[in-house]
Protein backbone atom coordinates (compact mmCIF):
# COMPACT_ATOMS: atom_id res chain seq x y z
CA UNK A 1 0.00 0.00 0.00
CA UNK A 2 1.64 3.41 -0.88
CA UNK A 3 1.12 6.58 1.25
CA UNK A 4 -1.34 7.89 -0.89
CA UNK A 5 -3.33 4.96 -1.27
CA UNK A 6 -3.50 4.86 2.35
CA UNK A 7 -5.07 8.18 2.81
CA UNK A 8 -6.90 7.90 -0.38
CA UNK A 9 -8.58 4.74 1.47
CA UNK A 10 -9.45 6.47 4.37
CA UNK A 11 -10.13 9.60 2.64
CA UNK A 12 -13.19 7.61 0.43
CA UNK A 13 -14.89 6.42 3.99
CA UNK A 14 -15.16 9.76 5.31
CA UNK A 15 -16.47 11.20 2.15
CA UNK A 16 -18.73 8.09 2.17
CA UNK A 17 -19.58 9.19 5.51
CA UNK A 18 -19.81 13.10 5.03
CA UNK A 19 -22.41 12.23 2.33
CA UNK A 20 -24.53 9.67 3.92
CA UNK A 21 -25.12 12.54 6.45
CA UNK A 22 -28.01 15.12 6.82
CA UNK A 23 -25.49 17.49 8.16
CA UNK A 24 -23.81 18.51 5.15
CA UNK A 25 -26.87 18.59 3.50
CA UNK A 26 -28.03 21.03 5.66
CA UNK A 27 -24.79 23.22 5.39
CA UNK A 28 -24.92 23.47 1.61
CA UNK A 29 -28.41 24.32 1.96
CA UNK A 30 -28.11 26.91 4.19
CA UNK A 31 -24.68 28.15 2.95
CA UNK A 32 -26.19 28.61 -0.67
CA UNK A 33 -29.12 30.48 0.69
CA UNK A 34 -26.91 32.71 2.35
CA UNK A 35 -24.58 33.78 -0.32
CA UNK A 36 -27.49 33.36 -2.91
CA UNK A 37 -29.32 35.92 -0.73
CA UNK A 38 -25.78 38.35 -0.45
CA UNK A 39 -25.21 38.08 -4.27
CA UNK A 40 -28.80 39.37 -4.82
CA UNK A 41 -28.18 42.13 -2.70
CA UNK A 42 -24.12 42.80 -3.64
CA UNK A 43 -25.93 42.62 -7.55
CA UNK A 44 -28.39 45.38 -6.81
CA UNK A 45 -26.23 47.89 -4.95
CA UNK A 46 -23.44 47.23 -7.52
CA UNK A 47 -21.79 50.27 -8.46
CA UNK A 48 -21.18 48.72 -11.81
CA UNK A 49 -23.04 51.88 -13.41
CA UNK A 50 -20.87 54.45 -11.71
CA UNK A 51 -17.56 54.05 -10.42
CA UNK A 52 -16.40 50.35 -9.84
CA UNK A 53 -15.96 47.13 -11.06
CA UNK A 54 -18.13 43.83 -10.87
CA UNK A 55 -15.26 42.24 -8.90
CA UNK A 56 -15.00 45.49 -6.57
CA UNK A 57 -18.89 45.44 -5.87
CA UNK A 58 -20.04 41.89 -6.16
CA UNK A 59 -16.93 39.40 -5.80
CA UNK A 60 -15.13 41.23 -3.22
CA UNK A 61 -17.25 41.00 -1.02
CA UNK A 62 -18.75 37.47 -1.69
CA UNK A 63 -15.16 36.02 -1.36
CA UNK A 64 -14.94 37.32 2.43
CA UNK A 65 -18.43 36.46 3.63
CA UNK A 66 -17.73 33.17 2.42
CA UNK A 67 -14.24 33.15 3.95
CA UNK A 68 -16.35 34.73 7.17
CA UNK A 69 -19.43 32.20 7.04
CA UNK A 70 -16.48 28.99 6.78
CA UNK A 71 -15.10 30.41 10.03
CA UNK A 72 -18.29 28.62 11.45
CA UNK A 73 -19.06 25.99 8.83
CA UNK A 74 -15.27 24.76 8.52
CA UNK A 75 -15.48 23.78 12.64
CA UNK A 76 -19.00 22.31 12.11
CA UNK A 77 -17.61 20.02 9.00
CA UNK A 78 -13.94 18.79 10.59
CA UNK A 79 -15.78 18.75 14.63
CA UNK A 80 -16.16 14.71 14.01
CA UNK A 81 -13.10 13.78 12.57
CA UNK A 82 -11.05 12.43 15.44
CA UNK A 83 -13.86 13.32 17.87
CA UNK A 84 -16.93 11.22 16.77
CA UNK A 85 -13.74 7.91 16.23
CA UNK A 86 -12.91 7.97 19.70
CA UNK A 87 -16.26 8.08 21.05
CA UNK A 88 -17.31 5.10 19.60
CA UNK A 89 -14.08 3.17 20.18
CA UNK A 90 -13.19 3.06 16.40
CA UNK A 91 -9.74 5.43 16.79
CA UNK A 92 -8.15 1.93 18.19
CA UNK A 93 -9.25 0.21 14.88
CA UNK A 94 -7.54 2.95 12.62
CA UNK A 95 -4.79 3.17 14.82
CA UNK A 96 -3.70 -0.09 14.95
CA UNK A 97 -4.02 -0.59 10.85
CA UNK A 98 -1.45 -0.34 8.56
CA UNK A 99 -2.03 3.23 8.32
CA UNK A 100 0.62 5.93 9.71
CA UNK A 101 -1.07 9.15 11.54
CA UNK A 102 -0.06 11.04 9.39
CA UNK A 103 -1.98 9.04 6.85
CA UNK A 104 -4.69 9.04 9.10
CA UNK A 105 -4.59 12.68 9.27
CA UNK A 106 -4.29 13.46 5.77
CA UNK A 107 -6.96 10.97 4.95
CA UNK A 108 -9.50 12.96 7.21
CA UNK A 109 -8.20 16.45 5.93
CA UNK A 110 -8.35 15.84 2.27
CA UNK A 111 -12.24 14.06 3.24
CA UNK A 112 -12.93 17.82 4.98
CA UNK A 113 -11.16 19.54 1.97
CA UNK A 114 -13.46 18.03 -0.46
CA UNK A 115 -16.23 18.23 1.40
CA UNK A 116 -15.96 22.09 1.90
CA UNK A 117 -15.22 22.60 -1.92
CA UNK A 118 -18.48 20.22 -2.87
CA UNK A 119 -20.27 23.08 -0.72
CA UNK A 120 -18.21 26.12 -2.57
CA UNK A 121 -19.31 24.63 -5.86
CA UNK A 122 -22.82 25.52 -5.77
CA UNK A 123 -21.58 29.29 -5.58
CA UNK A 124 -19.79 29.24 -8.88
CA UNK A 125 -23.45 29.73 -10.50
CA UNK A 126 -22.91 33.82 -9.62
CA UNK A 127 -20.05 33.87 -12.32
CA UNK A 128 -21.91 32.14 -14.86
CA UNK A 129 -25.14 34.09 -14.12
CA UNK A 130 -22.59 37.58 -14.75
CA UNK A 131 -21.19 35.93 -17.57
CA UNK A 132 -23.94 36.29 -19.81
CA UNK A 133 -24.34 39.78 -18.72
CA UNK A 134 -20.98 40.01 -20.01
CA UNK A 135 -18.51 39.44 -17.05
CA UNK A 136 -15.14 37.82 -18.27
CA UNK A 137 -12.37 38.32 -15.72
CA UNK A 138 -12.17 34.36 -15.34
CA UNK A 139 -8.80 34.60 -14.07
CA UNK A 140 -9.48 36.25 -11.22
CA UNK A 141 -12.45 34.62 -10.31
CA UNK A 142 -10.41 31.29 -10.28
CA UNK A 143 -7.63 33.20 -8.02
CA UNK A 144 -10.75 33.83 -5.44
CA UNK A 145 -11.87 30.64 -5.39
CA UNK A 146 -8.06 28.97 -4.92
CA UNK A 147 -7.69 31.53 -2.08
CA UNK A 148 -10.64 30.64 -0.50
CA UNK A 149 -10.13 27.40 -1.06
CA UNK A 150 -6.29 27.70 0.31
CA UNK A 151 -7.89 29.56 4.06
CA UNK A 152 -10.96 27.00 3.95
CA UNK A 153 -7.79 23.98 4.08
CA UNK A 154 -6.38 26.21 7.24
CA UNK A 155 -9.50 26.26 9.15
CA UNK A 156 -10.02 22.56 8.26
CA UNK A 157 -6.14 22.13 9.69
CA UNK A 158 -7.47 23.75 13.23
CA UNK A 159 -10.56 21.61 13.18
CA UNK A 160 -9.14 18.49 12.29
CA UNK A 161 -6.19 19.43 15.10
CA UNK A 162 -9.33 20.55 17.67
CA UNK A 163 -11.06 17.29 17.27
CA UNK A 164 -8.19 15.15 18.06
CA UNK A 165 -7.69 17.03 21.30
CA UNK A 166 -11.54 15.44 22.17
CA UNK A 167 -13.94 12.80 22.39
CA UNK A 168 -16.91 15.70 22.40
CA UNK A 169 -17.67 16.58 19.10
CA UNK A 170 -19.42 19.93 20.57
CA UNK A 171 -16.39 20.90 22.25
CA UNK A 172 -13.87 20.35 19.56
CA UNK A 173 -15.84 22.76 17.12
CA UNK A 174 -16.16 25.26 19.94
CA UNK A 175 -12.80 25.06 20.23
CA UNK A 176 -11.27 25.41 16.63
CA UNK A 177 -13.80 28.11 16.56
CA UNK A 178 -11.90 30.26 18.94
CA UNK A 179 -8.77 29.50 17.76
CA UNK A 180 -10.01 30.71 14.16
CA UNK A 181 -11.37 33.72 15.41
CA UNK A 182 -8.33 34.87 17.60
CA UNK A 183 -6.65 34.20 14.01
CA UNK A 184 -8.74 36.29 12.52
CA UNK A 185 -9.21 39.18 15.06
CA UNK A 186 -5.28 39.29 15.03
CA UNK A 187 -6.15 42.13 12.27
CA UNK A 188 -7.89 44.41 15.18
CA UNK A 189 -4.45 44.03 17.11
CA UNK A 190 -2.24 44.84 14.33
CA UNK A 191 -4.62 47.83 13.74
CA UNK A 192 -4.21 49.22 17.13
CA UNK A 193 -0.72 49.04 17.80
CA UNK A 194 1.23 51.58 16.83
CA UNK A 195 5.19 49.09 16.38
CA UNK A 196 5.05 49.21 12.95
CA UNK A 197 6.97 46.07 13.14
CA UNK A 198 4.38 44.08 15.77
CA UNK A 199 1.70 45.06 13.41
CA UNK A 200 3.05 43.64 10.57
CA UNK A 201 3.57 40.23 12.45
CA UNK A 202 0.23 40.37 13.39
CA UNK A 203 -1.38 41.52 10.08
CA UNK A 204 1.21 38.59 8.93
CA UNK A 205 -0.11 35.83 10.85
CA UNK A 206 -3.55 36.46 10.22
CA UNK A 207 -5.51 34.80 7.86
CA UNK A 208 -7.23 37.50 5.85
CA UNK A 209 -4.12 39.41 5.24
CA UNK A 210 -3.20 36.56 2.92
CA UNK A 211 -6.47 35.66 1.24
CA UNK A 212 -7.08 38.92 0.05
CA UNK A 213 -4.45 39.27 -2.18
CA UNK A 214 -5.86 36.29 -4.25
CA UNK A 215 -9.12 37.97 -4.47
CA UNK A 216 -7.61 40.65 -6.14
CA UNK A 217 -5.75 38.42 -8.34
CA UNK A 218 -2.40 38.56 -6.80
CA UNK A 219 -1.12 35.21 -6.00
CA UNK A 220 2.46 35.91 -3.72
CA UNK A 221 4.77 33.22 -3.06
CA UNK A 222 4.63 34.66 0.57
CA UNK A 223 1.43 33.39 0.85
CA UNK A 224 1.61 30.07 0.01
CA UNK A 225 4.38 29.81 2.25
CA UNK A 226 1.88 31.06 4.95
CA UNK A 227 -1.30 28.56 3.87
CA UNK A 228 1.37 25.70 3.78
CA UNK A 229 2.90 26.53 7.35
CA UNK A 230 -0.20 27.25 9.10
CA UNK A 231 -1.91 23.80 7.75
CA UNK A 232 1.39 21.86 8.18
CA UNK A 233 1.48 23.15 11.52
CA UNK A 234 -2.10 22.23 13.00
CA UNK A 235 -1.78 19.21 11.00
CA UNK A 236 1.85 18.45 12.89
CA UNK A 237 -0.08 19.74 16.07
CA UNK A 238 -2.50 16.45 15.18
CA UNK A 239 -0.43 14.44 14.59
CA UNK A 240 1.41 15.13 18.32
CA UNK A 241 -1.88 14.60 19.73
CA UNK A 242 -2.72 10.89 18.53
CA UNK A 243 0.80 10.19 18.80
CA UNK A 244 0.22 11.25 22.09
CA UNK A 245 -2.28 8.43 23.13
CA UNK A 246 0.28 5.89 23.21
CA UNK A 247 1.45 7.76 26.74
CA UNK B 1 14.42 -21.27 12.14
CA UNK B 2 12.05 -23.24 14.42
CA UNK B 3 8.63 -21.62 14.88
CA UNK B 4 8.77 -20.23 18.67
CA UNK B 5 5.69 -22.31 20.74
CA UNK B 6 5.25 -18.80 22.63
CA UNK B 7 2.81 -16.44 20.74
CA UNK B 8 2.66 -13.59 23.42
CA UNK B 9 5.30 -13.16 26.14
CA UNK B 10 5.51 -10.82 28.59
CA UNK B 11 8.97 -9.64 30.24
CA UNK B 12 8.74 -7.82 33.63
CA UNK B 13 6.23 -5.40 31.80
CA UNK B 14 5.33 -2.11 34.19
CA UNK B 15 2.75 0.76 33.08
CA UNK B 16 3.44 4.08 35.25
CA UNK B 17 0.96 6.95 35.23
CA UNK B 18 1.80 10.10 37.16
CA UNK B 19 1.11 8.64 40.70
CA UNK B 20 0.21 5.36 39.64
CA UNK B 21 1.63 1.90 38.77
CA UNK B 22 -1.20 0.88 36.31
CA UNK B 23 1.26 -2.42 35.92
CA UNK B 24 3.84 -3.54 37.49
CA UNK B 25 6.36 -6.30 36.42
CA UNK B 26 4.24 -8.20 34.72
CA UNK B 27 5.32 -11.74 33.42
CA UNK B 28 4.21 -14.30 31.50
CA UNK B 29 3.32 -16.34 27.98
CA UNK B 30 0.48 -17.13 26.03
CA UNK B 31 1.24 -20.89 24.18
CA UNK B 32 0.89 -20.75 20.38
CA UNK B 33 -2.64 -21.81 19.21
CA UNK B 34 -3.82 -21.88 22.67
CA UNK B 35 -7.24 -20.17 24.02
CA UNK B 36 -5.73 -18.12 27.64
CA UNK B 37 -8.04 -16.28 30.14
CA UNK B 38 -6.87 -13.33 31.38
CA UNK B 39 -8.53 -12.62 34.69
CA UNK B 40 -8.77 -9.68 37.21
CA UNK B 41 -11.11 -7.24 39.13
CA UNK B 42 -12.27 -4.41 37.39
CA UNK B 43 -9.57 -1.83 37.44
CA UNK B 44 -6.98 -4.91 37.88
CA UNK B 45 -5.00 -3.63 34.84
CA UNK B 46 -6.42 -6.08 32.51
CA UNK B 47 -7.37 -3.46 29.49
CA UNK B 48 -3.69 -1.45 29.81
CA UNK B 49 -1.88 -5.12 29.61
CA UNK B 50 -3.87 -5.30 26.30
CA UNK B 51 -3.46 -2.37 25.19
CA UNK B 52 0.29 -2.84 25.72
CA UNK B 53 0.61 -6.05 23.80
CA UNK B 54 -1.31 -4.49 20.81
CA UNK B 55 0.49 -1.15 20.62
CA UNK B 56 -1.97 1.04 21.88
CA UNK B 57 0.47 2.05 25.15
CA UNK B 58 3.36 1.75 25.55
CA UNK B 59 5.25 0.24 28.22
CA UNK B 60 7.54 2.25 30.73
CA UNK B 61 9.26 -0.83 30.90
CA UNK B 62 10.07 -4.72 30.20
CA UNK B 63 9.70 -6.04 26.99
CA UNK B 64 6.63 -7.27 25.12
CA UNK B 65 7.32 -10.95 22.38
CA UNK B 66 5.12 -11.87 18.99
CA UNK B 67 6.28 -15.10 18.38
CA UNK B 68 9.16 -15.58 20.48
CA UNK B 69 10.92 -12.50 18.96
CA UNK B 70 11.19 -8.96 20.67
CA UNK B 71 8.37 -7.08 19.29
CA UNK B 72 9.00 -2.62 18.93
CA UNK B 73 5.01 -1.02 19.42
CA UNK B 74 4.93 -0.49 15.78
CA UNK B 75 5.27 -3.72 14.49
CA UNK B 76 2.73 -5.07 17.25
CA UNK B 77 -0.29 -4.02 15.14
CA UNK B 78 0.33 -5.72 12.06
CA UNK B 79 0.71 -9.25 14.24
CA UNK B 80 -2.48 -9.18 16.31
CA UNK B 81 -6.34 -8.83 15.87
CA UNK B 82 -8.01 -6.89 18.82
CA UNK B 83 -11.20 -6.53 19.78
CA UNK B 84 -11.31 -3.89 22.66
CA UNK B 85 -14.40 -4.16 24.93
CA UNK B 86 -16.39 -1.79 22.94
CA UNK B 87 -16.29 -3.25 19.45
CA UNK B 88 -14.62 -0.50 17.01
CA UNK B 89 -17.43 -0.52 14.82
CA UNK B 90 -18.74 1.74 12.20
CA UNK B 91 -22.82 1.50 12.74
CA UNK B 92 -24.12 3.12 9.28
CA UNK B 93 -21.46 0.85 7.44
CA UNK B 94 -22.63 -3.09 6.08
CA UNK B 95 -21.03 -5.41 7.43
CA UNK B 96 -19.56 -6.44 4.44
CA UNK B 97 -18.41 -2.96 3.78
CA UNK B 98 -17.22 -2.31 7.03
CA UNK B 99 -14.76 -5.95 6.55
CA UNK B 100 -13.97 -4.75 3.01
CA UNK B 101 -12.48 -1.39 4.37
CA UNK B 102 -10.57 -3.08 7.65
CA UNK B 103 -8.95 -5.53 5.29
CA UNK B 104 -8.07 -2.43 2.62
CA UNK B 105 -6.34 -0.12 6.17
CA UNK B 106 -4.19 -3.43 6.66
CA UNK B 107 -2.77 -3.22 3.43
CA UNK B 108 -4.51 -6.21 1.26
CA UNK B 109 -5.23 -6.15 -2.02
CA UNK B 110 -8.50 -5.83 -3.51
CA UNK B 111 -8.53 -9.43 -4.78
CA UNK B 112 -7.03 -11.19 -1.76
CA UNK B 113 -9.51 -8.48 0.23
CA UNK B 114 -12.38 -10.52 -1.49
CA UNK B 115 -11.47 -13.47 -0.21
CA UNK B 116 -10.32 -12.51 3.23
CA UNK B 117 -14.10 -10.97 3.74
CA UNK B 118 -15.60 -14.46 2.71
CA UNK B 119 -13.88 -16.49 4.71
CA UNK B 120 -14.38 -13.87 8.12
CA UNK B 121 -17.96 -13.66 7.41
CA UNK B 122 -18.20 -17.53 7.22
CA UNK B 123 -15.99 -17.77 10.18
CA UNK B 124 -18.05 -15.52 12.06
CA UNK B 125 -21.38 -16.86 10.66
CA UNK B 126 -22.72 -13.59 9.52
CA UNK B 127 -23.28 -14.87 5.57
CA UNK B 128 -27.33 -14.05 6.28
CA UNK B 129 -26.39 -10.27 7.83
CA UNK B 130 -23.33 -9.45 5.26
CA UNK B 131 -25.70 -6.73 3.49
CA UNK B 132 -27.22 -5.42 6.55
CA UNK B 133 -26.16 -2.31 8.39
CA UNK B 134 -23.99 -2.64 11.72
CA UNK B 135 -26.20 -0.62 13.68
CA UNK B 136 -29.42 -2.13 13.14
CA UNK B 137 -27.71 -5.38 14.42
CA UNK B 138 -27.87 -7.35 17.76
CA UNK B 139 -25.66 -6.85 20.07
CA UNK B 140 -24.32 -10.13 19.53
CA UNK B 141 -24.25 -10.48 16.01
CA UNK B 142 -22.12 -6.36 16.22
CA UNK B 143 -19.48 -8.82 18.31
CA UNK B 144 -19.44 -11.08 15.80
CA UNK B 145 -18.74 -8.69 13.13
CA UNK B 146 -15.97 -7.38 16.20
CA UNK B 147 -15.03 -10.71 15.95
CA UNK B 148 -14.17 -10.76 12.12
CA UNK B 149 -12.64 -7.51 12.10
CA UNK B 150 -9.85 -9.05 13.90
CA UNK B 151 -9.83 -11.98 11.65
CA UNK B 152 -10.19 -10.49 8.27
CA UNK B 153 -6.37 -9.04 7.59
CA UNK B 154 -5.29 -12.52 8.62
CA UNK B 155 -3.64 -11.54 11.85
CA UNK B 156 -2.24 -15.45 14.02
CA UNK B 157 -3.14 -13.43 17.58
CA UNK B 158 -6.16 -12.52 18.51
CA UNK B 159 -7.25 -10.03 21.92
CA UNK B 160 -10.48 -10.32 23.12
CA UNK B 161 -11.04 -8.42 25.06
CA UNK B 162 -14.67 -9.51 27.54
CA UNK B 163 -15.95 -10.23 24.09
CA UNK B 164 -19.27 -12.04 25.68
CA UNK B 165 -20.13 -8.82 28.36
CA UNK B 166 -23.70 -7.71 28.24
CA UNK B 167 -25.00 -10.53 26.06
CA UNK B 168 -27.93 -12.43 26.27
CA UNK B 169 -27.09 -16.15 27.16
CA UNK B 170 -27.83 -17.87 23.59
CA UNK B 171 -25.41 -15.10 21.83
CA UNK B 172 -22.47 -15.99 24.71
CA UNK B 173 -23.22 -19.39 23.60
CA UNK B 174 -22.65 -18.66 20.48
CA UNK B 175 -19.22 -16.42 20.81
CA UNK B 176 -17.99 -19.29 23.24
CA UNK B 177 -18.40 -21.79 20.18
CA UNK B 178 -16.92 -19.36 17.44
CA UNK B 179 -14.25 -18.61 20.21
CA UNK B 180 -13.38 -22.35 20.40
CA UNK B 181 -13.47 -22.68 16.70
CA UNK B 182 -10.35 -20.66 16.67
CA UNK B 183 -7.89 -22.49 18.75
CA UNK B 184 -5.48 -24.41 16.91
CA UNK B 185 -5.45 -21.94 14.30
CA UNK B 186 -5.41 -18.74 16.03
CA UNK B 187 -3.52 -17.98 19.54
CA UNK B 188 -6.44 -16.06 21.60
CA UNK B 189 -6.12 -14.00 24.94
CA UNK B 190 -9.18 -13.52 26.12
CA UNK B 191 -10.31 -11.77 29.31
CA UNK B 192 -13.61 -11.89 30.96
CA UNK B 193 -15.68 -11.38 33.99
CA UNK B 194 -17.24 -14.67 33.49
CA UNK B 195 -15.09 -17.11 34.82
CA UNK B 196 -17.55 -19.89 33.71
CA UNK B 197 -17.08 -18.83 30.77
CA UNK B 198 -13.00 -18.72 30.81
CA UNK B 199 -13.33 -22.78 32.76
CA UNK B 200 -15.13 -23.38 29.53
CA UNK B 201 -12.96 -21.86 26.98
CA UNK B 202 -9.34 -21.61 28.00
CA UNK B 203 -6.67 -23.60 28.70
CA UNK B 204 -4.69 -21.79 30.34
CA UNK B 205 -5.30 -19.05 32.53
CA UNK B 206 -3.83 -15.49 34.05
CA UNK B 207 -4.38 -13.49 37.29
CA UNK B 208 -3.76 -9.66 37.31
CA UNK B 209 -4.82 -8.06 40.64
CA UNK B 210 -4.29 -4.21 41.71
CA UNK B 211 -1.65 -4.23 38.31
CA UNK B 212 0.41 -7.61 39.83
CA UNK B 213 0.53 -10.75 38.29
CA UNK B 214 -1.20 -13.81 40.47
CA UNK B 215 -0.81 -16.45 38.76
CA UNK B 216 -0.69 -18.15 35.68
CA UNK B 217 -0.47 -21.38 34.16
CA UNK B 218 -2.83 -24.18 33.26
CA UNK B 219 -6.40 -24.04 34.64
CA UNK B 220 -5.85 -26.77 36.67
CA UNK B 221 -2.52 -25.98 37.96
CA UNK B 222 -3.68 -22.48 39.10
CA UNK B 223 -6.92 -24.44 40.25
CA UNK B 224 -4.45 -27.26 42.34
CA UNK B 225 -2.69 -24.34 43.97
CA UNK B 226 -5.58 -22.43 44.39
CA UNK B 227 -8.29 -24.39 45.73
CA UNK B 228 -8.83 -24.27 49.25
CA UNK B 229 -9.06 -27.78 50.27
CA UNK B 230 -11.50 -30.69 48.56
CA UNK B 231 -15.10 -31.41 48.83
CA UNK B 232 -17.15 -34.90 48.69
CA UNK B 233 -20.25 -36.06 48.30
CA UNK B 234 -21.42 -39.04 49.90
CA UNK B 235 -24.78 -40.85 49.74
CA UNK B 236 -25.08 -43.57 51.98
CA UNK B 237 -27.31 -45.94 54.24
CA UNK B 238 -25.65 -44.99 57.44
CA UNK B 239 -22.84 -42.81 58.80
CA UNK B 240 -21.90 -43.54 62.22
CA UNK B 241 -20.49 -41.79 64.81
CA UNK B 242 -17.03 -43.99 64.73
CA UNK B 243 -16.97 -43.17 60.75
CA UNK B 244 -17.41 -39.91 61.30
CA UNK B 245 -14.31 -39.96 64.17
CA UNK B 246 -11.93 -42.07 62.01
CA UNK B 247 -12.27 -39.61 58.97
CA UNK B 248 -11.96 -36.75 61.12
CA UNK B 249 -8.72 -38.22 62.57
CA UNK B 250 -7.63 -40.01 60.17
CA UNK B 251 -7.96 -37.94 57.22
CA UNK B 252 -8.41 -34.44 58.48
CA UNK B 253 -12.24 -34.61 57.34
CA UNK B 254 -14.89 -32.69 58.49
CA UNK B 255 -18.36 -34.08 57.84
CA UNK B 256 -21.85 -31.86 57.51
CA UNK B 257 -25.10 -33.42 57.12
CA UNK B 258 -26.83 -32.14 53.29
CA UNK B 259 -30.46 -33.12 53.03
CA UNK B 260 -30.28 -37.09 52.72
CA UNK B 261 -26.19 -36.61 52.22
CA UNK B 262 -22.95 -35.89 53.56
CA UNK B 263 -20.86 -33.39 52.76
CA UNK B 264 -16.80 -34.56 53.18
CA UNK B 265 -14.46 -31.32 53.64
CA UNK B 266 -11.05 -31.43 54.17
CA UNK B 267 -8.89 -28.56 54.82
CA UNK B 268 -5.91 -30.33 52.75
CA UNK B 269 -6.30 -31.99 49.17
CA UNK B 270 -6.70 -35.68 49.88
CA UNK B 271 -6.82 -38.39 47.44
CA UNK B 272 -10.46 -39.58 46.91
CA UNK B 273 -9.78 -43.19 46.16
CA UNK B 274 -8.04 -43.73 49.90
CA UNK B 275 -11.40 -42.03 51.01
CA UNK B 276 -13.59 -44.35 49.15
CA UNK B 277 -11.57 -47.03 50.01
CA UNK B 278 -12.36 -46.47 53.43
CA UNK B 279 -15.64 -46.22 53.55
CA UNK B 280 -16.31 -48.91 51.70
CA UNK B 281 -14.16 -51.47 54.11
CA UNK B 282 -16.65 -49.79 56.57
CA UNK B 283 -19.51 -51.19 54.94
CA UNK B 284 -21.75 -47.99 55.32
CA UNK B 285 -23.46 -48.52 51.94
CA UNK B 286 -22.04 -46.29 49.97
CA UNK B 287 -24.62 -45.64 46.81
CA UNK B 288 -22.88 -42.50 45.91
CA UNK B 289 -19.35 -40.84 46.30
CA UNK B 290 -18.06 -37.75 44.37
CA UNK B 291 -15.23 -35.29 44.39
CA UNK B 292 -17.47 -32.09 44.05
CA UNK B 293 -15.92 -29.87 41.10
CA UNK B 294 -14.11 -26.88 42.96
CA UNK B 295 -15.69 -23.66 40.69
CA UNK B 296 -13.31 -20.96 39.38
CA UNK B 297 -15.11 -18.24 41.15
CA UNK B 298 -13.93 -20.20 44.15
CA UNK B 299 -10.42 -20.03 42.73
CA UNK B 300 -10.31 -16.54 41.74
CA UNK B 301 -11.33 -15.26 44.96
CA UNK B 302 -8.81 -17.35 46.74
CA UNK B 303 -6.30 -16.06 43.77
CA UNK B 304 -7.54 -12.49 44.45
CA UNK B 305 -6.92 -13.11 48.33
CA UNK B 306 -3.84 -14.21 48.27
CA UNK B 307 -2.87 -11.61 45.63
CA UNK B 308 -3.98 -8.79 48.06
CA UNK B 309 -1.10 -9.63 49.97
CA UNK B 310 1.42 -9.86 47.46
Amino acid sequence: MSFMSGVWILARKELADAFGSSLIYVLTGLFSLLMGWLFFNYIVLSTEMTSGTLMQSVFNPIFGNMNFIFLFFGPLLTMNAFALERRQGTLGLLLLSNLGHLQIILGKFLAALITATFMLSFTLIFPLILSFAGYSHWAIIFTGYFGIIMSIACYVAVGIFASSLTENPVVSAVLSFCILLGMMLLVLSANATDNVLVSEILSYVAVPFHYEGFVRGAMKSYNFVYFASIIGFFLWLSERSLEARNW
Amino acid sequence: MPISTEAIGLVAVSKAYPGVNALEDVTFSVARGRVHGFLGPNGAGKSTTMNIITGLLRESSGAVRLNGIDCPTHKRKTLIGYLPEQPPLYLHMKVKEYLTFVSAVHGMKKKAQEDAVKKAIEACGLIDVQARMIGNLSKGFRQRVGIAQTLVFGAEILILDEPTVGLDPVSVAEIRTLIKNLKGQHTVLLSSHLLHEISLICDDITMINKGKLVATGSLQEIQDRFSAGSRFHLNANELPESVIATLAQDFGINVQRHHEAWILSAAQSQASEKILHYLVNAQIGVREFYQERIELEDVFKSAMNQGQNL
